[in-house]
């Protein structure tokens, strides 16, 4: 039993859509953080999915490997951006005793 | 891209290159004088408190109000290096001057119309390669004779008026490079290097206008007259696009000698872009709606107002007009347009003189009423005596400009008319060269004026139809001009003496000033001979000297029939003119030479009327009502409304309706991070959905 | 992998190709072990400096080179490239040189500083260069992520965190976008490398969601309306030296992409990137219009600066321009926009540096008798800024609007020119304040004197001028 790449694409919509409400409706970094890593996840399984569909497509001949390739990339950026992300929600909390983004508002007009 | 229409540069002609090339260096220089002078003068102070010292006058620096009494508001200062500076510059534009007069005599002697220089390309690929090639046929070389001739005697006139200014090496550097720019306007041969002369002299404009900048206001003036002119400026670069697209060429030679076979296919496109040009001709020319800045432009010193603000800047526009010429000739709407604009903002600007009291503003209105009979003239095609009228009015109101100087200098910075008064036994050489000068513009017989303004009226006349509606209005102004013009005379040089003989003591100005009025008031008598009506049997020599950049205008007109008056009709015009001036001239001398009675008798009885011309048909009011406010407006509404409540408002409003779907969308954020994210994945959404739609 | 592999991919050819960004690397890792050894720390800015002349180099190399396609024609290098390469380094060096002196309480910290400059500038280099998705974000990943961390790096200011948290939150958001187009353009087409997309996959929609995604993200970098929305804040709170960066490289790495990129896009696109473009004009000059913090007005001037651009890219999406010559104009204009910006934001770095306290027009006045170098500089940035001829920022217009004029978008073109008079309202407002009014009685900034400041400066000064002046030896090697 295998289930059809149309469904893994919706599932990896349906991610990406979760990840951009939680982006926009949490106030607390952490949170919105872990939103961002949820729209990058749904990312990597639309490449999975991608690389999946083009190597069972009917003619072709080796399998599509940049998806996975593309995937492993965007993992070790994800672990990049949650150390440099969760630095800055540090020295927000040092300097603010705050990680409401709410908060965050000095610069403005 | 050359067409046989239009000579190929030749090496032979590079000097032409010097004659902008001159006054460019002679600026550089004259920097580097002001530079070292001011370096010199520098108080000697520990660094870090220096900015409290560099300041001479800084008791009155903080209370820019306190100036208007204090004239320049400078204290005399020797000029020492800087000394050197007006003989750098007038050197350099006597040096530019001998060279246009050899170009002159290569023109009138030579077989060529035409002589062009390419040393040099500025752009060489791209979509429209740019060389600037000096290109100078009869209409340059008639502007650069002005533009050097003119200039030189403003330079020996402003080298006395300036003396003692703390800013002599810089004012002298600022000039030339006005200079250098208008050279480079008259003689580049593409659109795009007249563009770069036609900023250049705006940029130079706007710095001299703010020359004297301790005074306040004369910044917001300078300020005025370049915003202004950018309007105009887009207009000329929309309009130079669509001729470059049209013609697939920037050089205004070529678009003008494909004019007529573009035009059937190409009709309204020209129009278009006849219209933006002419608009921006609107700008630099000081035409209606964007003439407001010339009379504020007053505030900077008077040798600037008769060199850019009167003699050679203003007439760029015009010039454009007919360097382009067949492009508008062919439209007789736009022409019409032209002629409409044209006598609207003589006869406001006209009117609005009547009422001045500051000398300066008389003539600043004078020069937009005169620059509206330039663009009617061109209106009807005459393109000769639109560049005649050009060229007289340089001579006498550069004239009656450094002359009204020469008043304010001796008057110690006065320049309200109403406290002048009996000035003729004072300044015996200002008073007759002036009143050479106001015969010449309020057109009594026989004078430069008179020929020149009575050459476009004639044109107007023999249009017939709305051109009619135009002379009436035409001949109106004439009216003004007359009456305004010896209402200022009387004002200042007759009747009693209004101001407190024993604070001012009025003085003729030094000969140095003199001298270039003398040279003026000559031209203005005498300059009419360039043009001579056909009534008087002898060659227009003007008209004939431009003929070969007129032919192709003059053709497309030539289709459309000809209109001439008849000679009897030229007679009767002649005479109907110089009635009205005579008539005109001797009633405005004649109310105010008694005083000041006749100008208070109308602003008491009239108070509604005088009011409203003061303000120049409170057209400047109005625009700060109806466009400056808005604009200011529409950038708070911007800044606040957008950046803060939209954003928020958007958030706000998907918070208000998810507020429904559950508890825990209560706390759904409309901190800032979020809302300018929402903005971004909405319109990221709408490109996407937006793309696919259109598949 | 085997050795005949390496041997196929790491070519000379290869080699050749990224030695600027090689370089870069290199420098990098050289600034870490300067870093640690002891005694050494005064060698850091010989190091820097080195790599950037090496990077120059190399760049100038591929400038006047010829093209080479290597990494399974993931990477180019051609004279485009090659001047993208030096703008980075120009970019780079400007931003470094103003930082001079500029921070206190985290000057130690100024190792870490220069290395994350560099891998910034690296990752310029190999946006710029990239013709794959997925090289692309590699490079995006390596320009972003230092910058977030420099945007706070005065750890102590809560403006500076501030600016880099929300740099930082929005710059992952656009990142997650890209991902997700990248994917949907890999579902569409399956390959990740611009070229070997085929024209059928191209019109798919799912390629054109992923082509829009991917657009959407790099308007975040070039900050066009409305993805503008940071600029304002980030600019105004980061050091200035990174807003100095910021304003110059990012914008021109993530439009060096942009235009290669721009064949996923269909050409009805054009007319939607045209609004944008005049949008963020009309947006970026009004906004400009109210702002009094220095930072912030030349943050919305920025703005407005890149919908000019984008006209041009909508130009080219357009088909009606050949992308030579609108890759010719964006390269020109940005090129005297490094100069330009780089020289006006870096004097704010320099005015800001004595006191800390922002500059706003107010402490600008009277700048002509405090400082007349930086005065008379600042106002040739402003005029090139509003686009007067004789400065490279006029040179630039021109040929952006050329190009909208040679793809017939007329109308759009006669916009973009009426906008650059408002924004003149408020460049000239600059110049008034510093010639024409008095200062304040207590103003301080741009006080004493900071030669560096000084040498920069004038340095920016030429660079207008002479792209203003003398275009033709750039356009001859631009070709």
């Amino acid at each position: 039993m295998t289930v059809p790449v149309e469904h893994l694409f919706i599932l990896s919509a349906i991610l990406f859509a979760i990840g951009t409400a939680g982006f926009f409706l949490r106030r607390n970094v952490i949170i919105v953080l872990m939103s961002i890593e949820l729209m990058l996840n749904a990312a990597n399984l639309a490449f999975l999915a991608a690389s999946r569909m083009h190597t069972l497509e009917a003619g072709a001949t080796e399998a599509s490997l940049q998806g996975p390739l593309f995937a492993i990339f965007v993992i070790v950026v994800a672990a990049v951006e949650a150390a440099v992300g969760l630095a800055l929600v540090i020295a927000l909390y040092r300097n603010q005793q705050t990680v409401d983004l709410e908060q965050v508002t000095a610069l403005k007009n | 891209m050359q067409s046989p229409l239009v000579p190929a540069g030749d090496a032979a002609h590079d000097w032409l290159w010097l004659i902008p090339a001159l006054p460019l260096a002679a600026s550089a220089l004259c920097g580097v004088l002001h530079y070292v002078e001011a370096r010199k003068r520098l108080p000697k102070v520990a660094h870090g408190h220096g900015h409290d010292q560099h300041h001479g006058h800084d008791t009155h620096a903080h209370d820019t109000h306190a100036h208007d009494d204090h004239g320049h508001g400078h204290e005399k200062v020797p000029a020492g290096l800087a000394g050197l500076a007006p003989i750098v510059a007038i050197a350099a534009m006597l040096v530019a001057f001998g060279l246009s007069l050899k170009g002159f005599f290569e023109l009138r002697d030579g077989t060529a119309t035409v002589l062009r220089a390419t040393s040099w390309s500025w752009i060489d690929t791209g979509t429209f390669p740019i060389d600037l090639t000096m290109h100078l046929d009869r209409l340059s070389s008639l502007m650069t004779l002005v533009v050097t001739g003119i200039g030189t005697l403003i330079f020996v006139y402003a080298s006395g008026y300036m003396k003692g200014d703390k800013g002599y090496g810089k004012f002298f550097a600022y000039l030339s490079l006005f200079a250098f720019s208008m050279l480079m306007l008259v003689l580049s041969s593409s659109l795009i290097g007249l563009f770069v002369g036609w900023e250049g002299v705006g940029l130079c404009s706007y710095l001299l206008i703010g020359f004297w900048y301790e005074k306040g206001w004369p910044a917001d003036a300078g300020q005025k007259a370049f915003v202004m002119n950018r309007v105009g400026d887009a207009c000329f670069l929309i309009g130079s696009f669509l001729l470059a697209k049209t013609f697939l060429t920037l050089d205004m030679a070529m678009i003008a000698a494909n004019t007529a076979s573009m035009l059937p296919e190409f009709g309204p496109k020209l129009f278009l872009a006849g219209l933006f040009l002419f608009l921006g001709a609107c700008g630099k020319s000081a035409q209606m709606p964007l003439f407001t800045w010339l009379p504020d432009a007053m505030a900077g010193p008077t040798p600037v107002s008769a060199l850019i603000h009167a003699a050679t800047m203003v007439t760029a526009g015009i010039y454009l007009v007919v360097r382009l010429n067949p492009v508008f000739a062919s439209s007789p709407e736009l022409l019409q347009i032209i002629g409409v604009v044209g006598v609207l903002t003589a006869f406001i600007a006209g009117s609005t003189a009547l009422v001045q009291r500051d000398i300066k503003k008389v003539l600043a209105y004078s020069t937009v009423s005169q620059l509206g009979y330039m663009f009617v003239g061109l209106s009807t095609g005459a393109w000769a005596a639109a560049v005649f009228h050009l060229v007289t009015h340089a001579f006498f109101k550069a004239l009656l400009f450094l002359g009204a100087g020469s008043v304010i200098h001796g008057m110690h910075e006065e320049q309200d008319m109403h406290k002048m008064g009996g000035l003729k036994k004072h300044m015996p050489a200002t008073f007759v060269t002036f009143m050479c000068g106001a015969a010449a513009l309020s057109g009594l017989p026989l004078l430069s004026g008179f020929f020149s303004k009575d050459e476009i009226l004639a044109h107007t006349f023999a249009q017939g139809g709305l051109y009619m509606g135009i002379w009436v209005l035409g001949v109106a102004t004439a009216a003004l001009t007359a009456f305004y013009t010896w209402r200022m005379v009387a004002l200042t040089f007759y009747g009693k003496e209004r101001f407190d003989a024993h604070k001012v003591h009025p003085h003729e100005s030094p000969i140095i000033m003199t001298l270039p009025l003398m040279v003026l008031a000559i031209l203005s008598v005498f300059g009419g001979v360039l043009g001579l009506p056909p009534v008087f049997h002898v060659a227009h020599n003007l008209k004939e000297w431009l003929a070969p950049v007129t032919a192709a205008g003059d053709a497309i007109l030539a289709q459309r029939g000809a209109h001439e008056v008849s000679h009897t009709v030229e007679w009767a015009l002649l005479g109907l003119g110089s009635v009205i001036a005579i008539v005109f001239a001797t009633m405005g001398f004649k109310k105010h030479v008694l005083g000041t009675q006749a100008d208070e008798a109308f602003a008491t009885k009239r108070s509604g009327l005088h009011a409203f011309l003061t303000d120049a048909w409170t057209i400047d009011t109005k625009y700060t009502h109806w466009i400056v406010q808005p604009v200011k407006l529409l950038a708070f509404v911007i800044a606040v409304v957008f950046d803060q409540f939209a954003i928020d408002g958007l958030v706000n409003g998907v918070a208000s309706f998810a507020r429904g779907l559950g508890e825990r969308t209560r706390r759904m954020a409309n901190g800032r991070i979020a809302s300018y994210g929402l903005w971004m994945g909405a319109v990221a959404a709408v490109l996407v959905l937006v793309l696919i739609w259109n598949r | 992998m085997n050795v005949e592999m390496m041997k196929q991919v790491l070519t000379a050819e290869a080699l050749s190709a990224a030695a600027p960004f090689l370089a870069l690397t290199v420098g990098i890792l050289l600034l870490l072990v300067v870093e640690i050894l002891p005694g050494t720390a005064t060698l850091r800015p010989l190091v820097f400096l080195g790599t950037l002349a090496a990077a120059f180099g190399y760049a100038w190399q591929q400038a006047n080179g010829p093209e080479l396609r290597v990494f399974a024609e993931t990477y180019v290098a051609n004279s485009t490239t090659g001047w993208w390469a030096i703008l980075f380094v120009i970019a780079t060096l400007v931003a470094w040189l103003f930082a001079r002196k500029f921070y206190r309480e985290e000057a130690r910290f100024e190792g870490e500083h220069d290395v994350l400059l560099l891998s910034a500038a690296a990752g310029m280099v190999l946006m710029a260069g990239s013709r794959d998705l997925l090289v692309f974000f590699v490079g995006l990943e390596l320009l972003s992520v230092p910058l977030y961390t420099l945007s706070g790096f005065q750890r102590a200011k809560r403006t500076s965190i501030e600016a880099g948290l929300k740099y930082f939150v929005l710059g992952a958001f656009a990142a997650a976008m890209f991902l997700f187009g990248a994917a949907l353009v890999y579902a569409g087409t399956g390959t990740l490398t611009l070229s070997s997309m085929d024209a059928a996959d191209l019109s798919k929609s799912i390629t054109i969601a992923g082509g829009a995604l991917i657009a959407a993200s790099l308007f975040f970098k070039i900050s066009v309306f409305p993805f503008h929305l940071w600029v304002p804040d980030v600019y105004q709170g980061a050091p200035a030296p990174v807003t100095t960066f910021m304003a110059t490289g990012t914008k021109a790495a993530a439009f060096a992409f942009l235009l290669p990129m721009a064949v996923l896009l269909p050409s009805d696109a054009a007319v939607l990137l045209a609004a944008i473009a005049v949008a963020t004009m009309a947006l970026g000059n009004l906004g400009a219009l109210v702002q009094t913090d220095l930072k912030r007005l030349l943050a919305y001037s920025g703005i407005s600066h890149a919908g000019t651009m984008l006209l041009a890219v909508a130009a080219q999406v357009s088909g009606g321009a050949s992308a030579a010559s609108v890759s010719n104009a964006i390269l020109y204009y940005m090129a005297a926009y490094v100069f330009t910006a780089g020289g006006a934001f870096g004097l704010v770095t320099a005015m800001e540096s004595r006191t800390g306290a922002p500059v706003t027009i107010e402490s600008l006045k009277g700048l002509a008798q405090r400082q007349p170098l930086w005065a008379a500089t600042f106002a040739l940035f402003a005029l090139s800024l509003g686009g007067i001829p004789a400065t490279g920022g006029f040179l630039g217009k021109y040929l952006v609007f050329s190009t909208a004029v040679q793809a017939d978008m007329i109308g759009w073109a006669i916009a973009g020119v009426l906008m650059s008079v408002v924004a003149l309202g408020y460049y000239l407002r600059l110049i008034v304040a510093m010639y024409m009014q008095e200062p304040a009685k207590d103003a301080t900034h741009g006080e004493g004197s900071r030669p560096w400041a000084n040498a920069m400066a004038v340095v920016c000064a030429v660079g207008v001028l002479v792209l203003g002046v003398l275009p033709g030896w750039f356009m001859e090697h631009m070709k």
